[in-house]
């Protein structure tokens, strides 16, 4: 019941924040239960529905939020994936992580209703993406979605495909080049390649 | 664009970018990558480009993962509905407790069993709940048999169309055998339908492998997600991936065909999979027009109706139970 109500400094207009407050009080056990048997930890999982009401209780200041369990879930699936893949990244590196904690500025940022026409066009995205890598000769495809999609280092991949590490490398530069041309040519310009919601992480210093 | 100077820029560009997802990027090869993209503005502006599509690609994974995350979340809520409202239920549930429970014994020993055949009519549909707790739908005139074991979870389609809802099982994949092809999940819902030759698969939700069965150059497995649907050729070949419409699809588990701007011969086709007495267009004039609209398919005299009425086409009796459609006039 702790999150059911608005934070202290949260500027809501009154219909708008009952309506919030009931679907947080609603779901609140649920969203518990189901972030402790994703995250196996009942404490990280308090922290993490913490966040999610707080991300909520964000959005609802700056707009109108049509389907309060919607975001509630959405804003979960975000949330609770940046805590499986922060924890995935220091077992890549063999050492315990720290316990949940809001370091990533981004886990800040309020979240984002997802309207339908909103799904539709990033749909439409992904599919152009998607055929792209699909029509990519089989070892660059391996490599590609075994680096992006898993994380992959080319170490790991170079061991998964039982290759040198310098192949692994060559794979993704003949991927990278080819999907550039593809995805190019099927929107017609050159520098962006799709309208796509980066969520602006610079590999870049 | 094509001169020496600038393919050699993107070519090194494209080196950059590869070098500095590798995971193994030392600050060393950051301060040269840092170097040579001030040298000169061009650099940076094929480097972008590149980084770019990496970045894109790890979105999309992020979005697929989340997408997969909050289907979870929604059948978590279902799921807990449905127990609250069995015990509020109480001793008056009691029966079908038992039942389930019989249900539970009678289909957990179904490990190593042997395969377990099921079929339905036409304009049948049927459920059957696997040991895993995996529901698969059978729709209209299908048949399919089911093998469980320790190593996976086999469904082997070999005529129509049927809904699976897969509970995640790390330890053992669920595949779905049909003519082109296979395909491939852990836990997800998706809908594989075969027609003829080709087989159609669509997903809810979830993340779905399709490995084509034809061993030919062109027989690419493809990466299917949530809201993507691929049509597989028994050559292996496949055509693109495309968005669809989920409502449009799981239909038919409500008792309707929906359809958004398809040709009638089309609709006819797929309607008839339903009925004893085919659907016969006798002009080939009809044949392209366009039909939206849904089909109540557990009724053909309703469809025959519908239909006639939308198109201004007049619908009749033929000498073997057919039902001709014609040009109105």
């Amino acid at each position: 019941m702790r999150w059911a109500f608005r934070p202290a400094g949260v500027g809501v207009n009154e219909q708008q924040g009952a309506r919030i407050e009931e679907a947080i009080r609603r779901d609140e056990k649920l969203l518990i239960r189901w972030l402790t048997a994703k995250l196996g930890d009942s404490d990280v999982a308090r922290d993490v529905a913490q966040s999610v009401f707080l991300r909520v209780w964000a959005f609802a200041e700056t707009a109108e939020v049509e389907n309060p369990r919607a975001l509630i879930f959405k804003t979960a699936g975000n949330l609770a994936l940046n805590e499986i893949k922060r924890r995935n990244r220091f077992k890549r590196r063999h050492v315990t992580p720290p316990v949940y904690a809001e370091d990533d500025p981004l886990n800040k940022v309020a979240s984002r209703e997802p309207t339908p026409e909103r799904q539709a066009s990033l749909r439409e995205d992904v599919a152009i993406m998607m055929n792209a890598i699909d029509a990519l000769p089989d070892r660059p495809r391996r490599a590609f979605m075994m680096n992006r999609f898993d994380g992959y280092s080319y170490k790991q991949i170079a061991q998964e495909l039982q290759v040198s590490e310098s192949s692994v490398e060559k794979y993704m530069i003949a991927a990278l080049k080819e999907l550039r041309v593809k995805l190019k040519n099927e929107n017609g310009e050159t520098s962006k390649i799709l309208k796509f919601p980066a969520t602006a992480k610079r590999c870049r210093t | 664009m094509s001169n020496p100077d600038s393919k050699n820029i993107d070519e090194v560009a494209a080196q950059w970018a590869a070098r500095s997802i590798s995971g193994d990027f030392s600050d060393g090869d950051r301060r040269a990558l840092q170097r040579w993209l001030q040298a000169n503005p061009s650099h940076a502006q094929a480097f972008d480009q590149y980084i770019e599509i990496a970045e894109q690609a790890s979105d999309i994974a992020d979005l697929i993962r989340e997408d997969t995350l909050v289907r979870d979340l929604e059948k978590f809520s279902r799921e807990s509905t449905n127990r609250r409202s069995w015990w509020v239920a109480g001793p008056a549930m009691a029966a079908s407790i038992a039942a389930a429970g019989l249900f539970f014994f009678q289909s957990a020993p179904d490990i190593d069993n042997g395969w377990r055949e099921f079929a339905t009519a036409r304009g049948e549909t049927k459920e059957v709940r696997l040991a895993d707790g995996s529901l698969v739908t059978l729709n209209t005139d299908t048949e399919l048999r089911i093998l469980m074991t320790d190593a996976e979870r086999r469904i082997e389609l070999s005529k129509g169309e049927a809904l699976f809802d897969v509970v995640r099982d790390n330890d053992r994949k669920f595949v779905v055998a049909s003519k082109a092809a296979d395909t491939i999940v852990r836990g997800t819902r998706f809908n594989v339908e075969q027609t003829t030759n080709d087989t159609i698969v669509s997903v809810l939700s979830g993340v779905v492998e399709v490995d084509p069965i034809a061993d030919e150059k062109n027989a690419l497995p493809v990466t299917l997600i949530a809201g993507h649907a691929v049509v597989v050729h028994s050559s292996g070949a496949h055509d693109p991936v495309v968005a669809f419409n989920p409502d449009i699809v799981s239909a038919w588990r409500r008792g309707f065909e929906r359809y958004e701007n398809q040709r009638l011969a089309y609709v006819v086709s797929d309607l008839n999979r339903y009925f004893d007495r085919p659907i016969v267009i006798r002009d080939v004039a009809l044949e392209n027009l366009p039909v939206t609209g849904g089909f109540d398919v557990t009724n053909q005299a309703l469809v025959v109706q519908a239909l006639s009425a939308a198109l201004s086409i007049r619908a009749s009796n033929g000498p073997n139970g057919e039902i001709y459609l014609e040009a109105d006039g």
